[in-house]
């Protein structure tokens, strides 16, 4: 028996061994770097800063930094907004296709699927050309529709913040929508056969027994979105630069500003740091309150 | 399945072979002392690098040096030169950065002087004249306390664009006179400019110099993005109001009436402007002009060309240039990429004599006429340019009366700050003097215990 | 169906096929602006005809070389898929039915992976694939592509792994089978979906990553999101390049993941119910 269990701890061992490896070199070495300078005064401004050892100094002045609390703020209103709103319209489209898609639901579901495929990148170029006021389709659209919207949605702050959370849900819905389509294909039929037998009304079958089983899905699609929504930064960059003012400014921004405009690596570093305790906090509380939870049930 | 993963494996292999760097075979030859060496060089990418990279051939069978020459937009190549000097990996020779980096690489040992290079007989190319180099040019984009790290590489200088047609018209010029009382020319000072700025500036189905139109025209356009390009643009104004960042002594004077006085006057100018000031860096500027759309704007010279490109331009050969407006000074905001030799350059040798041969008046002339500014006097004063270019006039003056921006180590962070404040006024969360107040506080911080800068 | 049951379906599958359409045009203006001259691009008011040129594409992929560029992002984000999912998904099938100690924290440890902004670890990336002189290499940045994507592939296919019953395994042990022959021959097949599902996912990824190919490659490994931003110069945006890659870039993940798209549906629900 104990020959047994060494076999299987050698054999699990050679399985997880070349991932080790690779994330040892490639991914833990840079983190650990970066912790150790972010207790040092690493700057380009000063030489010889890279060996100056400050101690917490970086992260008393992050939390003193009225421009880092102004980017988490600016982050937290975008992933919220941006999710919630990915959550909907996902869902919603999602439903439809499912119930009503018919033969024609593989198109349908590969047209929505685009935009999730195209380079953030491009994405930002895309939307920037569009909502350019001179020569762009929305300020066209804007004057033969008669909409009586705003043409120049990003020259202030409240709308500029509401086109990048658009620009976020128009790229990512495709994802919500097919983690969701998926749970609903996966739901098994008994149930269904079952309660209809018992004569059950369409909204109590989908009120007691979809959502219960398409909830562990959404629930996981909802946080690894919220994690990517975290890291925007293409689409800020190339719309607004992180203005008006600092009104666009988000995190990733904020962080690459601080590296690789003004060279302040080791305050940068601190910066990383702090974001990624917060994160995995979050992450973990997230997973004990709605994932464990649901495993209960 | 098994041959279906084949065929791709297959596929791939093809693939690279066909896109796969080619192997190039080198001949020893005596007189090319160092041939069959590869040089690394990186700049931006726009046109005289690329009008460079035509000609990299020519230099190649001069000396036998073989240069790879990595290009592409601002961000991407400072970043990745920052990286590999701090790294000292040796990955580049050459490196082309804008000049306000000076302080920051010589404070950090990036770079490496150039001054031993100059008496090296045995390195010296016949054509390259050091004599003939724009001195004013190579100290403000290559000297630090005295020594000589590099030599321009893409200098421009900021102007004034205009719509010579426009003003040349006399239809324009007797409504002007009538409305403001002084005969309409090329604006020469700041009230001016508004007068013009607020005369053309007209909505769809008014008359322009005798035509209806069927858009709306604007006087001028600002740069308004937070970005580079604001801070570019507004520095002119604040100089030539008399303000600026330090003064002669190295003083802090960022919140000083001058400046807020530039800052008032700069989005002032926003209701003759096309709507969205806030999209628009250099980029955004040329188009409206190309798309004639508005009368005149503060911009580079380096623009021009597009322009003047009857390709892409609907005002191909309307357009005048000439000097910025004055209020107390006279400026031109210069601007320019240096070519620097790495301090951890493998081939400094051979690094140097590409950096000459960039600098011979045959290889800066055909960059000249590609949309380039040379560093040599003797091309600057060809008459076949001054003819040929409609821009080279203007240019010539301007850099006569260049200003350039502060070469510290820490302007980076202080442009950035810049950037910020400026972008708060034109939204309008802010007024100039509280915007110009937090500036102030910013740049004590960060210049504390280093005032009064002495040297920038 | 009754009658007012099927109108309401059409009458919804409409209103989804306009919505869709509009959803997508954006995207389907990009692909117009590419046929634009620059003239067009911009004109005031936008136009819906015009005479459409090919130059763009010309100028963009024969001119710029952006076509090798496209070829060194077809090789590494094959080279990475390949990669990924040969080292992640044993690692899976490990985390499913091993436990050996510190695996909970290697598996939090990769949630971190994900969570950190790729930008601050740029400058110690950059200087370990200098040493390991891997930089402007292919090797460098399949490399690094891979280590960030392989706690991708754990997570999914631990999910997929986790629905294939344990029993099959030991009866598999019992007639004499090693791990490596039940892994292999009953744990990848069984898992197939879950296989294809991540092997999209990480091809996108790696195709559509920016910062570390920028610092990684060089000019002659550049990849297609690092060629793209060298049409932004500061004399003028080439709009109608630009829209020409950025047509052409979605292509190959869109027939990539249209063919295991049937897979991929089924899939994905597997591998995140745990």
């Amino acid at each position: 028996m104990s020959l047994q269990v060494g076999y299987r701890q050698r054999t699990a061992l050679l399985f997880h061994l070349p991932a080790m490896i690779i994330l040892t070199a490639i991914t833990m070495v840079p983190l650990i770097y970066n912790i150790r300078i972010s207790f040092f005064g690493f700057t380009l401004t000063q030489s010889g800063s890279r060996d100056v050892f400050v101690g917490l100094d970086n992260y008393v002045r992050l939390f003193t930094d009225h421009e880092y609390w102004n980017s988490m703020w600016v982050t937290a209103r975008f992933v919220v907004c941006s999710t919630l709103l990915q959550l909907v319209l996902g869902t919603v489209l999602a439903l439809i296709i499912h119930y009503y898609g018919g033969r024609l639901h593989r198109i349908l579901t590969s047209g929505i699927m685009i935009p999730m495929l195209v380079a953030p990148l491009v994405v930002g170029l895309m939307f920037s050309f569009t909502l350019n006021p001179q020569f762009g389709l929305y300020s066209f659209l804007v004057d033969v529709f008669h909409l009586g919207l705003s043409k120049t949605p990003l020259s202030s702050g409240g709308t500029a913040l509401a086109v990048l959370i658009l620009t976020d849900v128009w790229e990512w819905t495709p994802f919500m929508m097919l983690m969701t389509l998926a749970a609903l294909r996966s739901v098994p039929m008994e149930p269904y056969e079952a309660a209809i037998l018992d004569g059950a009304g369409r909204i109590l079958i989908f009120r007691k027994i979809t959502i219960p089983f398409i909830r562990p899905v959404v629930s996981v699609s909802i946080i690894l979105r919220a994690i990517e929504a975290f890291k925007v930064f293409d689409k800020p960059f190339i719309l607004t630069g992180g203005g008006p003012g600092n009104s666009t400014e988000v995190i990733d921004m904020f962080t690459y500003r601080e590296a690789f405009v003004n060279y302040n690596f080791s305050y940068a570093a601190a910066l990383c740091v702090v974001l990624f305790i917060l994160l995995l906090c979050a992450g973990i509380l997230y997973w004990r309150l709605v994932i464990r939870r649901q495993e209960d049930d | 399945m098994k041959k279906r993963v084949l065929m791709a494996i297959l596929l791939m292999l093809s693939i690279t072979l066909v896109f796969g760097a080619a192997q190039r075979e080198v001949v020893q030859d005596d007189t090319k002392p160092y041939a069959g060496v590869t040089l690394h060089v990186i700049a931006e990418q726009q046109n005289p690098t690329l009008a460079l990279e035509k000609q990299l051939a020519d230099f190649e069978e001069q000396t036998g040096i073989q240069v790879e020459l990595e290009m592409g937009p601002m961000d991407n190549v400072v970043g990745k030169e920052m990286l590999a000097m701090e790294s000292k990996s040796g990955a580049y020779d050459v490196i082309s950065i804008p000049y306000q980096f000076l302080g920051q690489l010589v404070v950090n040992d990036y770079i490496q002087s150039i001054d031993p290079f100059f008496d090296r007989q045995d390195l010296k190319l016949d054509n390259f004249d050091k004599k003939d180099l724009i001195a004013g040019m190579v100290a403000a984009s290559g000297e630090w306390k005295g020594v000589n790290y590099g030599i321009p590489s893409n200098t421009c200088i900021m102007v004034m664009f205009y719509r010579e047609d426009l003003f040349g018209n006399p239809e324009e010029k007797a409504a002007f006179k009538a409305k403001y009382g002084y005969e309409l020319n090329p604006p020469e000072n700041w009230d001016q400019y508004r007068d013009c700025a607020e005369f053309f500036t007209r909505k769809a189905g008014s008359r322009l110099a005798g035509k209806q139109l069927t858009q709306d025209f604007y006087g001028t356009s600002i740069a308004g993005k937070r970005h580079d390009a604001m801070t570019c643009e507004w520095l002119n104004y604040a100089w030539s109001f008399g303000g600026g960042v330090f003064d002669e002594d190295g003083n802090l004077i960022i919140n000083s009436p001058e400046n807020r006085a530039a800052l008032d006057y700069f989005v002032n100018l926003v209701p003759f402007c096309p709507p969205g000031v806030s999209n628009n860096t250099w980029d955004e500027l040329t188009t409206q002009m190309q798309q004639g759309i508005v009368a005149m704007q503060i911009q580079w010279n380096d623009c021009a060309p597009s322009v003047e490109d009857p390709s892409s331009s609907k005002v191909a050969g309307k357009v005048g240039y000439t000097t910025i407006p004055v209020k107390v000074n006279p400026v031109a905001h210069y601007g320019a990429w240096t070519y620097f030799i790495s301090a951890d350059a493998p081939n400094p040798e051979a690094a140097w004599i590409f950096l000459q041969w960039v600098n011979t008046s045959e290889v800066q002339k055909k960059i000249a006429l590609e949309g380039g500014f040379p560093t040599l006097s003797s091309v600057f004063n060809d008459p076949e340019l001054v003819v040929e270019l409609p821009y080279w006039q203007a240019s010539l003056d301007a850099y006569k009366i260049s200003s350039r921006r502060p070469r510290i180590p820490q302007w980076n962070e202080m442009n950035n700050a810049m950037m910020l404040e400026l972008s708060h006024v034109i939204a309008g969360n802010k007024n100039s003097a509280t915007a110009l107040r937090d500036l102030a506080s910013a740049y004590n911080k960060l210049l504390a215990g280093e005032l009064p800068v002495d040297y920038q | 169906m009754t009658k007012k049951q099927q109108s309401i379906r059409n009458t919804l599958v409409i209103i989804l096929l306009v919505f869709i359409l509009f959803y997508l045009l954006p995207y389907l203006w990009l692909i117009g602006t590419s046929f634009k001259t620059r003239v067009d691009a911009f004109s005031i008011p936008p136009k819906l005809l015009f005479n459409p040129t090919t130059a763009n594409y010309h100028e963009v992929f024969v001119e710029k070389h952006f076509l090798s560029n496209l070829g060194n992002s077809l090789l590494v984000t094959f080279l990475v898929t390949g990669i990924s999912l040969i080292v992640g998904v044993p690692s899976a099938y490990a985390f499913s039915r091993f436990k050996i100690r510190g695996d909970k924290l290697f598996f939090f440890y990769l949630l971190g992976t994900r969570f950190t902004p790729v930008i601050v670890l740029a400058l110690p990336l950059y200087f370990i694939m200098s040493n390991l002189k891997l930089l402007n290499t292919f090797a460098g940045i399949v490399i690094a592509h891979s280590a960030f994507n392989i706690a991708f592939v754990i997570w999914m296919m631990k999910g997929f792994f986790d629905t294939i019953p344990k029993e099959i395994d030991e009866s598999a042990r019992v007639d004499g089978c090693s791990w490596l022959t039940v892994f292999l021959q009953i744990g990848v097949p069984l898992s197939a979906n879950g296989i294809a599902a991540t092997a999209v996912f990480c091809a996108v990824n790696s195709w559509n990553e920016f910062l570390m190919a920028l610092i990684l490659t060089g000019r002659k490994t550049a990849t297609l999101p690092v060629a793209l931003p060298g049409l932004m110069t500061p004399q003028g945006t080439l709009w109608g390049q630009i829209a020409a890659v950025g047509a052409v870039i979605t292509i190959p993940v869109l027939i990539f993941s249209f063919m295991v798209q049937k897979y991929m549906v089924q899939g994905l629900s597997s591998g995140a119910i745990k």
